[in-house]
Order: structure tokens, then sequence, then C-alpha cells
């Protein structure tokens, strides 16, 4: 970086939120910076292995766990971020999620309506396919033959990719360490791409330490993947780190003291796998390991949903209960797994706070109702199971967090929430957030098209409060 | 298979790589369908996954793989009995086990379900035990970079910045490392060739025709005892050093670090394709330097190599081996600017080299041809002097640049040792083998065999005498091992380097005219010296102009991998192998350590008149002879000028 430079943005956080941003900016012609903790990784250097993956492409090399080891999340440290591991599941939310973010925030454009217009952008943006049902796994039918045995609703999903070749037998569950044949549609695959062709900066392997806001001379800490430290400066700063990312930076930075809402609610939508045991084999992971998503009003309103998932076998192993023979015995059975997760959508808030090393720490728990939603489900996963014949059921040894969401809560009131109606931090009209930590609450569905939608208004609204581009 | 030795790990003792052992074990130890977690070696990858591991998370993992080296295996089950009921534990206790399970898990199913396994493993693979098979069909440009084999017929510049982009990059990763760490792959390397073995020398003489005895013992044996010497000696010579700081620098340190250049460029000749690949491979990539390698079109054993390495856990872009035409590839090759060049080669291609690799100022190093003398006085038993003789002369159908190409025979012994010498030679079993039971092949390549045909007419048409091989018809390419007498200047067999089986013969009278003749007016590679008489020898070996001497001996410098390898004159210049063959490949960096404070140096401004007297009295005083009162006179001296320059520094010049 040459010395003495002033971007006009500084953008923390290349996953997403980040890159959807940057986008736009880079469009409206002003000068940003795109800084990103991880690596980054082409079509062609992507991890092949799960060992590699769980370590190269995650924060701690893999699982970070709550203070009580319940749970375990799972956090992206990438370019791209979660747009390179995650299942690329894009879902709008209803209006009962819309709802209770107004309720909860105060803010009047969270309806569907007024969201509508940006939702149309993000899908824009991106490819958005539908599993044809003649490429739907064994594991697929199952849960289809499920739901219709319990008399459940099921829709089958859409996801963000171009083109998997399924014809030729790919498994797309290969692409949970990157999407090899880049048909996923990752933000480096899309907005990123035009970011850099129009002028964007991107760091890669360098994290954000700290930030300072002197009113419009803003200073960026980072620190290198060598262990060296670098200063950026900017005028204005986007935070798309991510909901723990964001909140232990700025707790990092000092500002828990000014916004106290900072690193307070903290939502997972905390997710029970289970796996029913089949005479015949299933081979979960072959084809497009998944197709469907439960569609059912009554679970909507008992605050689960269930999905028909599957992971890599380093990921199953760990939910296995049990060491030794037993362990190994069911695991050589992996082939005869089916698979379904309940998906809760929390109502209990978690909170993160940094230690004295500026290490974030993980504090959430799950409440009585929270308990019961997850028991709810997994009881219907059992009847699902039990209905078409499994000989015997497993179920995973904990929960894990992957839609991580919160701890700088959008809201009107700056004592219980972080970042306003306008984008912008409560005080500081030099830095905005859009990503997954302005979440008010759970809103149990999928969250990355939504995190989309809100990095597209937010870019609108960033541009005209900042007089770019105009 | 079981898995017995245990890898060098960046993050793990033995102690708690055993603790992993024992505790896999226990978790995975094995039915008739899978294997256990100790058989597969998937521990060699441990390090990939501790890299990445917070500081805190790695302690934790450390001190619990050190615990269970040292808790007996009931206690290691119990203690996963607990954690299978964490539930029913409280709060602390329970996250307590529960962060030991997942830990614990976390660490041991990672590279065991990621289906990886130790070089050379041939058991049954994870992922086939629990019928893991995820299909991903890659189209040609969708391919990861596996391949590091770069074919370059036409190479536009285009290709050849892309080879060095990736090396930079590439080379950026283990830059860094701890040679201990380079080391491991050098380890893995060995293993690698060792199992394929017959494999190799398949492919060596399928290239290079040479016999199968030439090839494992030249090729195989001398590049394992390469790999064992780095393996031993690399730490200590390319590890930080520590130097003298002299007593004028008092309070400062100085050392030594031995870094890596950057981007070496290999290129090498066809005789030995598999020993001069991977020795100066390895020689560069110790040193933390990426490799672009170009083997002879000769030669070049395609893919072999890259597959080594890639068994051998080498990234891609860590070694690239480009092949193509010499003068094509060679020279587009240089002009990507490669930090160092490395080439073991003939005069005239080494030539053309240092004037290309001159316009950029890249530094180069030269093992060029040699015309090596082998000098036998009358005092040596005549038959194991004729034994060396006939061996240096016609290993690898004298395809050696340490070759012996002029021999050189006392007077007194001269006719008997020439009649031994003949009858040896014509004992020698030449054909094409794959068993062992050949001495020597054929020539590896056709423009060899017109090169000696061209120095063979030549000389029989000036008079030279064949004393064997003389009915060679001068075409097939098992040239015969010839004994030529009567050879004189102008013959080109006495001006050129000969790469076959050619072994003039002269007589010599004196001490001082067999060095004159040994001493070559071009070359200056190896040589031999033969006598009973070690102070002679010596004398004699001193005398020669040459980079290397084997006394009573023959080629058996090179049998000896502590020693330098390289020439002088024409036959090139730097050396590899041995302690100083590690510094071919590094910069040599000099750092001083001072302490950051408010003392100025004495040598820094201001300087004035009283400071020039106290400085001129030191100076006088520390150099002087040796003796009390001078070392009083510089103590005094130095204490003045010190608290002459804190004056100085904090009221200015007076
Ligand atoms: C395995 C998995 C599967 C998922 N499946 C789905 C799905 O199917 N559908 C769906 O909608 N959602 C899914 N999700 C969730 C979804 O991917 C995330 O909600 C989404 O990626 C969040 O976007 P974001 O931009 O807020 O943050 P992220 O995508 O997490 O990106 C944040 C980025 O910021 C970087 N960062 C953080 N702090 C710093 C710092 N201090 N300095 C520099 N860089 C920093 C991080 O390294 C990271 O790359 C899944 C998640 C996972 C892990």
């Amino acid at each position: 970086m040459e010395p003495f430079r002033i971007f006009d943005f500084i953008i923390v956080g290349a996953g997403i939120s980040g890159p959807f941003i940057a986008d736009e900016l880079c469009r409206a012609g002003a000068d940003c910076l795109l800084i990103e903790a991880g690596k980054k990784y082409t079509r062609k250097t992507y991890p092949t292995n799960g060992l590699d993956g769980n370590s190269q492409l995650y924060w701690s090399g893999g699982l970070e766990l709550g203070h009580d080891c319940k749970l375990a999340f799972l956090r992206p440290k990438v370019v791209g971020g979660g747009s390179i591991v995650n299942q690329a599941l894009v879902d709008r939310f209803d209006a009962d999620a819309w709802n209770s973010w107004r309720s909860q925030s105060g803010v009047d454009f969270f309806n569907v309506e007024d969201m509508a217009p940006w939702y149309d952008k993000a899908e824009d943006a991106i490819e958005i396919q539908e599993i044809p049902a003649k490429f739907r796994n064994k594991n697929a039918e199952i849960f289809d033959q499920g739901f219709k045995n319990m008399n459940y609703q099921n829709a089958p999903l859409r996801r963000a990719q171009s083109n998997c070749r399924l014809e030729e037998g790919n498994c797309c569950i290969e692409c949970l360490n990157g999407c090899r044949l880049g048909s996923k549609q990752s933000t480096p695959e899309t907005v990123l791409k035009t970011a850099l062709e129009n002028g964007l900066t991107l760091v890669s392997d360098t994290e954000v330490i700290r930030v300072e806001d002197n009113k419009g001379d803003i200073r960026v800490l980072g620190l290198e993947k060598g262990g060296g430290e670098a200063i950026f400066r900017g005028r204005h700063l986007v935070l798309g780190g991510g909901a723990i990312g964001n909140a232990r930076l700025l707790l990092n930075s000092g500002f828990g003291k000014e916004l106290p809402h900072i690193g307070k609610g903290f939502y997972c939508h905390p997710q029970f796998m289970s796996f029913g045991v089949y005479d015949e084999k299933i081979n979960s992971h072959t084809g497009a390991f998944q197709a469907f998503k439960s569609d059912d009003t009554g679970f909507r309103k008992e605050g689960f949903k269930l999905e028909n998932v599957y992971a890599g076998p380093e990921a199953i192993a760990l939910l296995v209960p049990d060491f030794g023979l037993p362990h190994q015995e069911a695991m050589e059975k992996l082939s005869h797994f089916a698979c379904i997760e309940v998906c809760t959508r929390d109502t209990h808030p978690g909170r993160i706070k940094v230690n004295r090393k500026g290490k974030a720490l993980i504090r959430k728990v799950q409440n009585e109702e929270d308990r019961r939603r997850q028991d709810k489900g997994t009881r219907v996963i059992e009847n699902i199971f039990k209905s078409t014949n499994a000989r015997e059921i497993i179920h995973g040894r904990f929960g894990i967090g992957l839609h991580l969401m919160g701890c700088c809560a959008m809201g009107t009131d700056p004592a219980t929430s972080v970042v306003s109606p306008d984008f912008h931090l409560h005080g500081h009209s030099h830095i905005f957030a859009a990503d997954s930590s302005i979440f008010p609450n759970a809103p149990g569905i999928n969250p990355s098209l939504t995190i989309m939608a809100m990095s597209k208004r937010a870019a609108d609204a960033i541009l005209k409060q900042t007089n770019y581009g105009q | 298979m079981t898995y017995s030795t245990l890898p060098v790990s960046k993050y793990f003792s033995q102690a708690q790589l055993r603790g992993l052992i024992k505790a896999g074990d226990i978790m995975l130890p094995g039915t008739e369908t899978s294997p256990a977690f100790s058989d597969t070696g998937c521990i060699d990858h441990m390090d990939k996954m501790a890299a990445y591991l917070s500081p805190d998370d790695l302690g934790g993992l450390r001190l619990l793989l050190f615990l269970f080296r040292w808790t007996p295996r009931w206690k290691i089950r119990l203690i996963f009995a607990l954690c299978n009921r964490s539930g029913s534990f409280p709060g602390p206790l329970g996250a307590a086990l529960r962060m030991l399970e997942i830990g614990i898990k976390g660490a041991v199913f990672s590279p065991y379900y990621a289906n990886l396994t130790a070089p050379g493993y041939t058991g049954k693979k994870v992922h086939d035990a629990i019928d893991w098979h995820p299909k991903l069909v890659l189209r040609e440009d969708e391919l990861p970079e596996k391949a590091m084999s770069v074919n370059l017929e036409d190479p536009s510049s285009e290709d050849i910045t892309a080879v060095y982009e990736k090396a930079r990059a590439a080379q950026s990763e283990i830059r860094d490392w701890p040679v201990k760490k380079r080391v491991e792959f050098i380890t893995a390397l060995k293993a690698v060739i060792l199992e394929n073995q017959e494999y190799i020398l398949d492919r060596l003489q399928a290239d290079t025709g040479k016999s199968r005895f030439d090839a494992i013992t030249a090729e195989i044996f001398g590049t394992l005892d390469f790999l064992d010497y780095l393996e031993k000696n690399a730490v200590k010579h390319l590890g930080d050093r520590k130097v003298p700081t002299p007593l004028a620098l008092m309070g400062k340190s100085s050392k030594v670090f031995f870094e890596p250049l950057g981007t070496a460029l290999l290129i090498s000749p066809w005789n030995y394709p598999f020993y001069q690949a991977i020795v100066p491979i390895t020689q560069a990539f110790i040193a933390g330097n990426a490799v672009v390698f170009k083997p002879s079109s000769a030669t070049p054993l395609t893919g072999l190599v890259e597959e080594l390495l890639a068994k051998a856990s080498f990234k891609p872009g860590w070694v690239q081996v480009v092949y193509g035409s010499g003068s094509k590839v060679g020279d587009a090759l240089v002009d990507g600017k490669p930090d160092k060049i490395f080439l073991i080669g003939s005069q005239s291609v080494g030539k053309h080299i240092m004037k290309k690799a001159a316009e950029h100022l890249i530094p180069v190093e030269l093992e060029l041809g040699g015309k090596d003398p082998m000098v036998v006085f009358d005092d040596v038993n005549i038959d194991r002097a004729v034994a060396g003789a006939v061996w240096g002369a016609f290993t690898t159908t004298g395809q050696s640049c340490t070759s012996v190409e002029r021999l050189f025979v006392h007077e007194n012994i001269y006719e008997s040792f020439k009649e031994t010498l003949i009858r040896e030679t014509q004992k020698l079993v030449q054909k094409r083998d794959n068993d062992g039971s050949a001495d020597i092949g054929p020539m590896c390549t056709r423009g060899q065999v017109e090169a000696i045909a061209a120095q063979v007419a030549d000389a029989k048409e000036k008079g030279a005498v064949f004393l064997t091989g003389a009915d060679w018809d001068g075409d097939s390419d098992l040239v015969p091992p010839m004994i030529v007498e009567g050879v004189t200047p102008d013959m080109l067999i006495d001006q050129e380097e000969n790469f076959g089986p050619l072994l003039p013969i002269y007589p010599f009278s004196s001490e001082s005219q067999a060095i004159n003749l040994a001493n070559d007016p071009e070359y200056g590679l190896s040589a031999s010296v033969w006598s009973k008489d070690l102070k002679r020898a010596d004398r004699v070996a001193r005398a020669i102009y040459t980079g290397n001497v084997s006394i009573n001996n023959v080629m058996l410098t090179e049998g000896n991998h502590a020693l330098p390898f390289g020439g002088v004159q024409k036959s090139g210049f730097g050396r590899y192998k041995g302690e100083f063959g590690f510094y071919a490949f590094t910069n040599i960096k000099a750092i001083l350590v001072d302490k950051d404070s408010k003392k100025m140096e004495a040598n820094w401004f201001p300087y004035t008149p009283k400071k020039y007297q106290i400085f001129s009295d030191l100076t006088r005083a520390l150099y002087s002879p040796k003796s009390i009162v001078n070392f009083v006179k510089f103590a005094i001296s130095g204490l003045k000028l010190e608290s002459y320059v804190g004056k100085l520094a904090k009221k200015g010049r007076d």
C-alpha cells in the first residue's frame, strides 16, 4: 500500500456483505479497499481434503466452542467468507421474520414490500437454480417420502449455483471446501470479480485488529500473516466481518462503552444433525446432496425447520457418538446413513465478549424454549426415519452454529441496538455495517440472500449519505 | 503395514506424537474393514492442521497429548467413557469433558477421515473402508494445480512469466520455515526413492541406455547418499550462526542468517539425469528456494521427478519441471530472471547462459566439463591402478564429466601397465541389460556417437594407434572402449573434451613433467594421483590446478557428499555439495544487533578535535602489541570517549 494513501472506503471482511457493498461503491467510482483476514483461493487452489478445508478456510483451524462446549461454531475465514463454504441455499424472509425484526428494532423498512426490490437486485447479481427432480439423491428421497408419510409440507431448494453439471455425476458435497467447478455463486465468482474489475483494492491474509474513527479520518490497523502490522487510512469504514468478527473488532477497538449493545443479541440457528441408518446403501454424499427444505407452517410456528443435508466424514465422525470399535463400526456404515437436521430459530440471545488477548469468547446457551424447539424437531426427524424403515437412529453429539447473526443489531434506539436504520453505527456517521451482525434476532430462515439484499440497500444508503458518484 | 516411525513435527514433540498415536489407536483401533489410526500414517499430516490452530487451542492439544503419552491405556479409556456421559456432569466439569472430546476427536479424526496417509502407504484407504467416493468431473482447465510439469516446446513470454510467478508464490510458503521442516520433505523423498528404486531404474535405462549397475550405483545410491547427507547436516549448516563481536563494539551482538535467494533455475545434462536432477533440486530447496528445473531434452525422464516429489508431498510450485529444447527454453527461462542459475553442462552452453545472465546480473554457478588426468607413478600396485583406470575411463560408457580422459603413466612401468590395461579392458561386457549383467551399455545420444566418431576418424588419420576397439564401425551406439596411444596435440581427441569411452595413454619421466602434462591449459575439474608415496601424492595433488583430486582412487571425491564439488578455469566455478554447497543457494546475511537506547556512537557526528585525540589514543592502544599497559590505556580512552560522547550528546559541541 502506498504510504499516505487515503481510500474513500475501507471495507473489513470479504465475506458476503463486504464484496456486495464494495461492488456497488466501486461501480459508483469510489476508491475502495477491502481487507480480509483469510486467504484468496482460486478454483484451482481450494483445499481438496477435509483436513485442509477445515483448517484453512475457518477461524481457529475449524471449530470454535461456546463457553459450555455444547455448541460448536463454524466461522469462515477466506476471501469469499461464508459464500465459499456454505451450502448456498438462498431464501427470502417471510412476513413473520420481517415482523419480528420490525417489532424488535423499530425499523420501518423491515417488511416484505420494502425489501422486495432489494431482493430482486440481489437475485440479479447471482444465478439461482432449483435442483431438478431427476438429480435428487436417495437421502432426498427419504426426506420427501418421510414428509409425505407424515403429511408435512416440503419444498424444493433454491441454490446459488450456475452449472454443477450433475449429469456428469458431480457431487456438490465436494464444494463445501470451495467449489472447484466455479458453479457456486460465491462472491469471488460474482460481485467481488466485478468490484475488482472496477478498481477495488483487495488485501487478503490481513486481519484488522483495531479501527479508529477520528470523524472522517478512519485508521485501520491490520495484522499481516507474517506477523507485521499495517496501517490503512480511509474516509469511511464498512464493517463486513460477520457477527463475531464485527463484535470482536469493535470491542477490541473500545467502542463497547459508547455502544453497550455490541456483542449482545447473538443468534446462530443451532442445528442438530440426526442420522437414520438403513439396510440399503443411501450414499447421501452423492450428487446434489441437498434438494429439499421443510415448508411446513406448523414447523414455522413451532420455531424450527428441517433440512435435508449432509457433511464430510471428518464432520460426521465428530458427531457420531462413542470411541473405539463401536465408533468405527458405525462409521463403516456411513454409506447407509441418511441425514436430516433440525435448525432451530433460537429465541434466547447469546453474547460475544473479548478477553484480554482480544480473543472472542462465545457465550450462548439454549434456554428451555430453544431446547423445546430442538426436541420437537428431533421427534419429527425420528418419525420420518421410522416411517421410512430406518433400522437405527443416531443423534449427533452436539449442535452446530453456522448462521452466526447479531451482536451489532440494527435498531432505532442506541441503548438497545448498534447500527441505525441508515446503516451507520449510532453516533458514527462514517462507520457502516450491513452484514449478518446487524440481524436483530433469529429469522429462522437461511440468512445469506437477505445479507445480500441488505448490503445492496446499504450501499445505496451509504452512497447517498456520503455523496459519492452522484 | 504398521507405521512405526514418527514424523518430525514443527508443533509436536515426539512424546506428544506418541500420545496421539496411543489415543488414536484407542479411538480407531482398526477393524477387518478399516485400518487402525497408526497404520495409515495420517499422523504425518498433523502439522498442516496445527499450523492453523490458535495458540491457546494448540497449547491445550499439546498438553493433552503429552498427558496421554504417560497415562495408562485403561485410564484413557475411562476418560473417554466419561466424555460419552458429559451430559450428566454439571457445568464446568461437563464443559471440560466436552472440550476434551471435541479436541481429541478433531485431532484424530480429521487426518484419518480426510483419507490422508504416510507416503508409500499401501494398506486400505479410509475412504474405501467407509465407501466415501464423491465424484467431481473436472475439465482440463479446472484441474487443481497438481501437475508440476510444464511442457514448453515453444514458450511464450507469458508461459515463462507464469512459471516464475508460481515459483515466487510457492516460495513465500517455504522461505520462512525452519530448516528442520524442509528436512522432513527430504526424509520423505528418500523413502519414496527407495521404494520406487526398480521403477526409477527402468525409466533411467529407457532414457539413457546405461547399464543397470551404473545406474544403481551412481544414480540411486549416489542420490540417496546425498539426501542422507542433507538430512544429517542441513540444520547445522543453514541454522542461524553467532559470530564474535569485537571489543570495540561492546554491548552489541552479531549473527549470520542463511536465507534463500528466491527462485533457482537449474539446468542439468543428460549423462546422470536422475542424480543431476534430485541433487541440485534438493540442494536449492533445502535452503528455502523454489526451483525451476530444466532437464536435458535428450533424457527428460518425463514426469518422473514430479511424480516422486509429489509422492513425497512437495507442493506443485516448490519445484517445477520445464521441458523443452535447451536453446529455446533455456534462454527463455534465463530471461524470466531467476535469482540464481545453476548449470551442469558443456562449456559452450555455460558461456551462452552466462552471457545471457550477465544482461540481468543474475549470479550463475557453472559445473562444466573436464579433461581429467590420471597420473600413475612407478611405485603403485599395477593391477589396482589399472582397474581404477578402466573404471574411471569407461564407467557410464565414458560419459561422465569426471571420466579419466588422459592417462599419464611413469615410463618405468609404462609397458606392463599398458599390457594389463588392454587385457582388462577387453574383459568388459558391453551390451544392453536389465539385470545388472553388463559392465557398460550403449551411448546415450546419437549426437555423442557422432562426436566420438569424428574424434576417432581424425585421430586415426593423424596416426594414433588404437590398442582396443579399433574395429568400431563409427556408427553403432555400442561404442567400444578404446585405448589410444600416440596422441599428438594436433588431434581433436587431445584438444576437445570427449564424452565417450576414449582413453589416450601417455608416458612421463619426472614428477614435474607429469604435473605439467596434467595441468590442462583449459580445463580443471578433477584429477587422480596414484603413488605409494603419500607425500609425493600430496605434493602433486596440490600442484594440479583442478577443483577435485582423488589420491590412489578415481572419481571418488564425488563419493563423499561432505566434500564440495566444482571446477576451475573452463570447467566452471562455484561449489555445490558438502558444507560449501549449502551456500550456493543462500543469501548469507549479516546481522548486527544493538539495543535501542539514548547512547550515541563515538564515530557518529559531531566530530571535534578532542574526540579526534581520544579516538586516536584508543586506536593506538587497541592495535599495538598486546600488553597490560596497552589494555589499561585502551580501557581509559574507551571510558573517556564514552563520557565525552555522552556529554556531547547532552550539551552539543563545546
Ligand atoms: C458450512 C456453512 C453452511 C452454510 N449454509 C448456508 C446456506 O445454505 N444458506 C445460507 O443462507 N447461509 C448459510 N450459511 C451462513 C452464511 O454463509 C453466513 O450467514 C454468511 O456468510 C454471513 O455473511 P457475512 O458477510 O455477514 O459474513 P461472512 O461470510 O462470515 O464473512 C466475514 C468475513 O470477514 C472476515 N473477517 C472477520 N473479521 C475480520 C477482521 N477483523 N479482519 C479481516 N477480516 C475479517 C472473515 O474472515 C470472513 O471472511 C452457512 C454457513 C456455513 C459456515
